[in-house]
């Protein structure tokens, strides 16, 4: 009798046991399915924010390549289109710029673009500094686009909106 | 004896009940705070930040000066301080038209195009970091309708004037990429 009650009070305790081990278990595999997926997504927030953070490093750069002295009105993020004018009519300054393609574009752009040469300066709307015509990922910021101009006998600074696109080549 | 059993088996489920509703409970309020960030709005968008900065430099067509034409952040200032230009036109209906032109020609807002709605408004404020001591907006352009937006980004340009801020800023909306 007494053997019998002691091995029905082992099999309960194995129960128990084996119930508390199956809990442990679920538990453990729960917390593990919540983690997956809070760092899924949280990590498709790291994701947008890189592509942020790369487009802004973009923009900086093409705000840089508009501060060059050689383009640069003399203000932050204001291009001379005078320079603009003489270099892009200058092959030897293609090799200068380190992207696939360089071109400033008035705006607002109408979608038909009419290079800009000292023949129609004034009513042309894009300059073309470098242009491999190659499939390229273009990055645009824009500036203003400032030519000296005269009113009344005075000289003064005509300053309009405008883009500059640059591009490197895709590497895929 | 099984009575105190079934008490106790019972109070052991209801423990774990309680467990699992604040385990679910803490997991629904982290699952919806990071839901909640990409819906709110991208405040320092560079690319608006980039245009509103190159648009302060554009030339106008108002004189406030003789001989010169006034560039839009010298308008801004004008049109705070309720001068006209040589004209007689006021500094702020030329601010106005010319930023809708602008707008309307860069970030065309309509509700056929990829952008749906386009606000633009310039003020006044004492301290950036309290917007209590915002003043009324210089200028206000809305357009497009918000009743399509999905997507909002907005940037802004500051400039100081002492003792406070003139700040610029733009909020566009877009329909799903």
């Amino acid at each position: 009798m007494k053997d019998k009650v002691r091995k029905m009070k082992s099999k309960k305790a194995q129960l128990k046991i084996q119930e508390m081990s199956f809990m442990l278990l679920a538990l453990v595999l729960f917390f593990i399915l919540a983690g997956l997926f809070f760092l899924v997504i949280s990590t498709g927030g790291l994701q947008r924010e890189v592509q942020f953070l790369e487009k802004q490093k973009t923009l900086s750069a093409l705000v840089s390549l508009a501060n060059t002295p050689e383009l640069s009105c003399g203000r932050q993020q204001c291009i001379d289109a005078d320079k603009l004018l003489v270099i892009s009519e200058r092959k030897a300054f293609e090799d200068f710029w380190e992207v696939d393609k360089l071109v400033v574009r008035r705006l607002p752009f109408d979608g038909v673009e009419v290079k800009c040469n000292a023949g129609n300066y004034l009513s042309c709307n894009t300059f073309v500094l470098k242009d491999e015509g190659i499939d390229c990922a273009v990055e645009r910021s824009y500036v203003s686009l400032c030519r000296k101009d005269v009113k009344s006998g005075f000289t003064y600074d005509k300053c309009e909106l405008a883009q500059v696109e640059a591009c490197v080549e895709r590497r895929t | 004896m099984i009575k105190m059993k079934s008490k106790r088996g019972q109070h052991e489920i209801l423990g774990f009940v309680i467990i699992v509703v604040i385990v679910a409970v803490i997991g629904v309020i982290f699952l919806g705070l990071s839901l909640r960030k990409p819906a709110g709005i991208q405040q320092d968008d560079a690319e608006i930040s980039n245009f509103l900065s190159a648009s302060m430099g554009i030339t106008s067509d108002c004189v406030l000066r003789e001989p010169l034409f006034a560039e839009m952040e010298d308008l801004i200032g004008a049109c705070r301080g309720g001068k006209s230009c040589g004209d007689g036109r006021s500094a702020c209906d030329v601010l106005n038209s010319s930023y809708e032109e602008l707008l309307a020609g860069v970030w065309p807002a309509a509700p056929e195009r990829p952008i749906k709605y386009t606000k633009l408004e310039i003020f006044y404020q004492l301290d950036i970091t309290d917007p209590t001591t915002r003043e009324a907006a210089i200028l206000e352009i809305k357009q497009g309708s918000e009743e399509l937006c999905i997507e909002r980004r907005a940037g802004q340009q500051l400039k100081a004037v002492s003792p406070g801020n003139i700040i610029t800023r733009m909020e566009i909306c877009r329909s799903a990429e």
